[in-house]
């Protein structure tokens, strides 16, 4: 009888049991000598669930934080711009309103305790910057260039970026602005020009935008801490779609046109489809400080809903392998 | 037939979780319309949320009702919001899976 070895030229692991953590041996094959098979480290394929759904219903809001505890701050919707909500994974909560309401925003990020709102459509198209301390929003240091429509965001109160966006006049932009907890810098530009992107990467200096207004729509660059860089494109080109993970499982889900529910996961160099949400929306807010295996969506267009989804990527399970 | 169709309101956590998105096809579209995969699973769903059971001709006509009504909302906004329009776009008809 053939061997795997002679096959392969390589031996299989033999353990007595799987491994403890099955994240680190994904892919990898061995052999159970306690129940006899071969097995394989396999990850899940991950899936949307339902969850309680906002109290306003809008989009293009503020949104930053985890599964377990988000805002959603302003939106698209006329009588909605003023309004803020807290979520605690189970439940949202109408807080305080923002001071400025906005529509379509320039970009945010942050956790539920500690954010920033900035830009977005008033209108017009306006420099104003907001901090969230968990309770209230105050008004802070306005932006350098007033811009909305970017929907990027990435970082934390005291050290975060948003990128593109549009600008009256010039039209679609590639400026990129850095804020330090106090004030806003100008940055090395992105690459190429869109509003309406997707973001990720949770940290200043490991922010992700992908898609955008622009055709094919599909465009996905990281900022190193200096400068923008392009990387591989997403398998579909959408605008307007939204996100959040870190620079090694960032989710970028839903979009337009045409209006869709795919989902996407960046691993820090491609892009790979996973499970499609129910609703097929754009401008959904997301989880911008989520871990790569738990994220939220809320709100969307069009028309703006209440809807709210939870993400859980499956972890990596062992497979047992048939053989004959 | 691949997909069944109903009409149920999502009631938020637990009207549908993971596990039904393994075991069954399932979208949703405007007018609380959902499509559903055709099996015993997706069968067992709509019998749990209490859904309502349509044909596609009558799915399809609820989501165009609800599309135009939402076309008639965007096209009532004042000219300041839906410009800059480019994330906010006035609602398309289109037909079901």
């Amino acid at each position: 009888m053939a061997t795997y070895k002679g096959i392969q030229g390589y031996s299989v692991q033999k353990l007595s049991s799987d491994p403890g953590t099955l994240a680190d041996v994904e892919g990898q094959l061995w052999y159970n000598s306690t129940s006899g098979a071969f097995k394989v480290a396999v990850p899940g394929a991950g899936a949307w669930a339902s969850a309680n759904v906002l109290n306003t219903a809008r989009a293009g809001g503020a949104a930053f934080g985890i599964q377990t505890a988000a805002i959603f701050a302003a939106g698209n919707l006329p009588a909605a711009r003023n309004v803020c909500e807290s979520y605690n994974g189970t439940t949202w909560t109408t807080v305080n309103n923002v001071n400025d309401g906005v529509k379509s925003l320039g970009g945010s990020f942050g956790t539920q305790t500690a954010g920033i709102k900035a830009g977005g459509v008033t209108p017009p198209i306006t420099n104003q910057t907001e901090t969230w301390d968990g309770t209230c929003w105050s008004n802070s240091t306005n932006l350098q260039t007033a811009i909305g429509d970017s929907s990027s965001g990435t970082g934390v109160s005291t050290a975060g970026i948003i990128a593109c966006g549009y600008i009256p006049g010039p039209g679609d932009s590639k400026v990129s602005q850095t804020w330090d907890g106090t004030s806003w810098a100008a940055a090395n530009n992105a690459l190429t020009a869109r509003s309406s992107v997707a973001r990720g990467g949770i940290t200043k200096d490991t922010a992700l935008i992908a898609g955008g207004n622009l055709v094919p729509r599909a465009l996905t660059e990281t900022y190193d801490g200096t400068s923008w860089s392009e990387k591989s494109d997403l398998n579909t080109g959408r605008a307007n779609a939204s996100g959040g993970g870190p620079s090694t499982g960032t989710l970028a889900f839903g979009g337009t046109p045409p209006t869709t529910n795919k989902t996407e996961l960046w691993d820090g160099t491609s892009w790979a489809e996973v499970a499609v949400m129910s609703l097929s929306l754009y401008d959904r807010g997301g989880g911008s400080n989520s871990p790569a295996t738990t994220n939220i969506a809320f709100g969307g267009d069009t028309p703006g809903t209440t809807a709210t989804e939870e993400w859980e990527g499956a972890p990596v399970s062992a497979k047992t392998v048939t053989v004959s | 037939m691949a997909h069944t169709y109903c009409t149920a309101t999502n009631t938020g956590k637990g009207f549908f979780t993971h596990q039904d998105r393994n075991d069954f096809y399932l979208a949703g579209h405007p007018g609380d319309v959902w499509v559903v995969g055709n099996n015993s699973a997706g069968v067992s769903w709509i019998n749990r949320v209490a859904g309502t059971a349509k044909v596609k001709a009558e799915a399809q006509a609820i989501v165009d009702g609800k599309v135009e009504e939402d076309q008639a909302a965007w096209d009532a906004l004042p000219d300041e919001d839906k410009a800059p329009a480019r994330g906010y776009q006035r609602p398309v008809k289109y037909t079901l899976p």
